[in-house]
């Protein structure tokens, strides 16, 4: 391991660390655009500029493209290294346009933030400011602005080198180059958003978020993406305290969060922009009983009723339970305590065919819409000796074998020539719990509204065990509970002896005696945080 | 005829690039002769480094050293790329060399790619020189044919393909790790150094890179001996060296000069001096990237130590003579106005830089500046030079400050105020 001096202090760091980093070890931030861990060096921006002495000689070079070696002595703070930083400053920002207060990414801008640290000179521009185009698509979800972009390159890099299709370039010379598309392409791989946080100013924004909200305002939490098995880690960014736009949004942005081990820094745009269903006007609200609505109590009275109808009767074989693996690890849990080992459910199954069928790809992406699918058979969800895939179930409540049905967080509509219509009249009651007010909704014959991954805490059980994480947002809406709550509401009616108040101790006991949980630390990481982006690069 | 004259003996003679003309002249006998005799690459490059020929594309590396840096036990091909992109505003030497003795770049690139181990060469050729395109690649053809290029060369087993690549018309792409991501099918944008291309060059692969007058030099060392060939010139740079010297002289040409003439010499004796009935002004030394002199600053040998300790630099060997009818600022508002528009776009200070320089030259020139603009230009160059990817930055900058603060007074003079 390399020794080095940074600035008078020591620090130790593993072969091949470039200085950037080693100064991040000593929580000295060596300015930069163009460098990104996640990329390869272009050492373009010459932001990054320092005095090294090696082997007894010194100079000035790029933090970036040089890795720490052994008894090197590095300073950032020398009055030539200071002038350095603050001219390339300066003639980046020389035709910047400065439009800062109409600029999403006012407060969180390099440009800005280093102005402040290693600028604060007096204009001295004394010719006119190039021109460029303006605010254009270069894809279906990002706008570009060539007079705000620095040319960092950072975009560039990340179609070429993580998706792998170059579509976007560099073109024309001298300062007068611009940022655009290669001919004849488009911005429009599945992971295109990811150029919005790399690009350091606000050149490339989001179409998604333009204008929606100041940064500052954003409020920002630790989650879990719920949209595939990889469980990519994530930043809610959400304001719930200025109603100036869009009424009724309050999740605006979804971020990558970095975990080296899952994601590294990016997401897929599914990921990104598929959060809208959190504040949609189609959610449900209040529990329905007949298609009129309940309190809670009502509601689950009648549920009680119901399963008792049937169970007083030794009609257990008669009723099914469904459980799409949306649910958490938490949920899982509680629902098999309950209908499975203490209701004795003998029909049970999670393996519900999805709408959507993914592709899974060389970044990213799984084939599998499901973000618990592995935390499922963990659980051992999976496991019980009659366990019936959905799509039996669904046989049987057609041959009339079964007559009493719950379904947790699907319509079912993903399977194959379903008719549901037909299977609501071979029922004797449907019971329905959903976050939105889905195809089974209304045919419900009692409906329970459950709270998003948003809007509570929880786990996800990645497709490789990876048990993670996610935090509460913001509150739900109306009167929807997550689905653990309503089950163990559910079991207090029937005088269950167990009880769980919050999601800790239901982690906690379904974690009991299992290694696989110990690499989550419940207690790690929480928190609301400002929802400012990128936090680190 | 002079002493001392060595690639441009056959300038004379129209018919050179003919190659049994070439041949009876005694073109390709060292390359015969290296083959025939069975001589070492290892001796060939003791030669050349004795030689001391310096790199003639500007920079002044030694030619035998760079060669030896150049790995022998990769498993990897290597490469040479012979630059012949000249694109230095006043330099006018390579094009010559192409154009009139074309026999004696492809004898010097053969021997060196014997010395280092090469089986492919690339000539990188400015991308408006048509006709020395068409000139070397007959005589690639002819030689080809001749056995003296080619498959197992003169029955020696060593094979040597030579291949022209002509460039897009961009000056950066003169430097030589831009020249390489040109050569690749690449954006000409410079490269990261290190690695070096004498260990990572083009395609990945080992690459010397040599300018064309370089190359051509290397058959009379290996005909005179290193030794001999150092002896023509000075102490740390042997041989002789090409000087195209333009503007107001009397007899403004190509000539062939030992290393180490004074440049004065060259001016008022080779070149006859200035115009009758005008007096000197300036000289821009080594094409115009090199700091200018004023009239009392010439008594410098033309090699490249000494004119670095004079504050300028033997560049490219291109002097531009300029007399009083020339106007500095609007020179100054040119120059700026070429590595404005040729800065490659890349790295920040260049990008931005030049052309914010050049945009206050402009301003100066068209009578709008004020004193503080001078102080401004003389502020942001030095940050120019030394941060930048390459050398183009500092190939305004240094020229820049030193037009500034030898002509201040005219610049002074054009400002209404």
């Amino acid at each position: 391991m390399p020794e080095l001096i940074i600035n008078d202090q020591t620090v130790q760091v593993p072969e091949g660390t470039n200085l950037i980093q080693a100064a991040r070890k000593l929580g000295i931030d060596i300015p930069h655009f163009c460098y990104h861990p996640g990329l390869s060096i272009a050492g373009s921006c010459r932001m990054c500029q320092v005095e090294i002495e090696q082997n007894g000689r010194s100079r000035i070079d790029l933090a970036c493209s040089n890795p720490a070696t052994d008894g090197m002595i590095v300073r950032t703070d020398t009055p030539q290294v200071k002038k350095i930083v603050k001219t390339v400053l300066e003639l980046l920002l020389m035709n910047h346009p400065t439009d800062c207060p109409i600029c999403d990414d006012a407060g969180e801008c390099k440009l800005q933030n280093y102005y402040m640290r290693h600028g604060l000179y007096d204009n001295r521009l004394n010719v006119e400011k190039w021109h460029k185009a303006k605010v254009y698509p270069v894809g279906p979800t990002i706008s570009l602005d060539d007079e705000r972009c620095i040319l960092c390159g950072r975009c560039v890099r990340f179609c070429g080198e993580i998706w792998g299709e170059r579509q976007l370039g560099i073109f024309g010379h001298g300062s007068n180059e611009v940022l655009s598309n290669f001919p004849g392409r488009e911005l429009d791989n599945p992971y295109a958003g990811n150029v919005v946080d790399l690009c350091p100013v606000g050149a490339l924004t989001d179409k998604d978020f333009r204008f929606k909200r100041r940064v500052w305002y954003l409020k920002s939490v630790k989650s879990v993406c719920n949209l595939c098995s990889r469980g990519c880690n994530i930043y809610l960014h959400f304001d719930v305290d200025h109603d100036y736009k869009d009424p009724g949004k309050r999740i605006f942005r979804v971020k990558p969060r970095y975990n080296g081990g899952v994601n590294r820094w990016w997401i897929c745009d599914r990921g990104r922009y598929g959060y809208s269903f959190i504040d949609d006007a189609n959610r449900a609200l209040t529990p329905m009983v007949a298609g009129k609505e309940a309190e809670w109590d009502q509601a689950l009275a009648r549920v009680e009723d119901l399963i008792k109808s049937f169970s007083k009767k030794g009609n257990t074989g008669t009723m099914a339970f469904l459980i799409a693996p949306t649910a958490t690890n938490e949920d899982a849990f509680i629902a098999m305590k309950l209908f499975r080992d203490f209701l004795k459910f003998d029909n049970l199954g999670y393996d519900i065919p999805s709408t959507e069928t993914l592709q899974a790809d060389h970044v990213l992406m799984t084939d599998d819409p499901y973000p618990n699918r592995k935390g499922f058979q963990d659980l051992g969800v999976g496991s019980v000796s009659n366990r019936m895939e959905a799509a039996e179930i669904i046989a049987a409540v057609n041959d009339g074998r079964i007559k009493g049905l719950i379904v947790a967080g699907s319509d079912l509509e993903g399977m194959s020539g379903i008719n549901l219509d037909s299977i609501i009249t071979k029922l004797d009651w449907l019971i329905v719990a959903s976050h939105d007010q889905n195809l089974l909704w209304k045919k419900a014959t009692v409906a329970l509204p459950m709270a998003v991954h948003a809007e509570r805490t929880g786990t996800f059980t990645n497709f490789k065990g990876e048990v993670q994480k996610f935090e509460k947002a913001v509150e739900s809406p109306g009167m929807a509970l997550p689905q653990w709550k309503i089950w163990q509401r559910l079991a207090k009616r029937f005088n269950a002896r167990w009880s769980f108040d919050d999601t800790e101790s239901v982690f906690r006991a379904l974690a009991e005696g299992k290694p696989e949980y110990d690499t989550l630390n419940w207690n790690a990481t929480f928190g609301v945080t400002p929802g400012l982006y990128p936090d680190s690069w | 005829m002079p002493e001392h004259i060595l690639v441009t003996r056959n300038f004379q003679y129209p018919d050179q690039p003919e190659l049994k003309i070439a041949l009876s002249r005694g073109t390709y006998e060292q390359w015969k002769r290296i083959l025939s005799e069975k001589i070492s690459p290892e001796d060939i490059i003791n030669e050349v480094k004795t030689a001391k020929l310096r790199g003639q594309g500007g920079a002044g590396f030694p030619a035998g050293v760079k060669w030896g840096f150049v790995p022998q036990d990769t498993p990897k091909p290597k490469y040479l790329c012979v630059n012949a992109d000249e694109g230095e505003p006043g330099t006018f030497k390579d094009r010559a060399l192409l154009e009139k003795d074309p026999h004696q770049l492809l004898e010097g690139i053969a021997i060196t790619c014997f010395a280092v181990g090469i089986h492919t060469a690339y000539i990188y050729m400015r991308g408006e020189f048509y006709d020395p395109q068409r000139i070397v690649q007959k005589a690639i053809d002819d030689a080809k044919k001749e056995g003296l290029l080619g498959k197992d060369i003169q029955g020696s087993g060593f094979d040597l393909e030579v291949i022209i690549h002509m460039g897009a018309g961009a000056y950066i792409c003169g430097e030589e790790t831009a020249l390489l991501n040109s050569l690749e099918g690449k954006k000409g944008w410079p490269r990261l150094k290190p690695p070096f291309p004498a260990l990572v060059g083009a395609f990945g692969c080992p690459t010397v890179i040599n300018n064309v007058e370089t190359i051509s030099g290397v058959p009379h060392i290996m005909n005179m001996g290193g030794e001999a060939f150092q002896k023509i010139g000075t102490e740390n740079d042997g041989g002789t060296k090409l000087f195209g010297i333009s503007g107001h002289v009397q007899k403004p040409g190509l000539y062939e000069l030992p290393m180490g003439t004074p440049l004065k010499e060259l001016v008022f004796d080779v070149a006859g001096g200035v115009r009758d009935g005008h007096e000197l002004k300036a000289v821009i030394p080594g094409g115009s990237s090199t700091p200018i002199l004023k009239p009392d600053e010439l008594d410098i040998p033309l090699e490249f130590e000494a004119m670095m300790e004079a504050g300028t630099m033997l560049g490219s060997g291109a002097a531009i003579v300029l007399d009083e009818t020339v106007s500095i600022p609007e020179v100054f508002m040119v120059m700026s106005r070429f590595y404005a528009h040729e800065s490659c776009g890349q790295c920040t200070p260049c990008r931005e830089g030049c052309t914010w320089i050049y945009k206050i030259a402009r301003k100066i020139y068209e009578g709008n500046g004020v004193p503080a603009d001078l102080d401004l230009i003389l502020d942001l160059a030095p940050m120019l030079d030394g941060t930048t990817v390459c050398p183009l930055g500092a190939a305004l900058a240094a020229p820049a400050i030193a037009i500034v603060e030898k002509f201040r007074d005219e610049f002074l003079g054009m400002m209404k105020n």
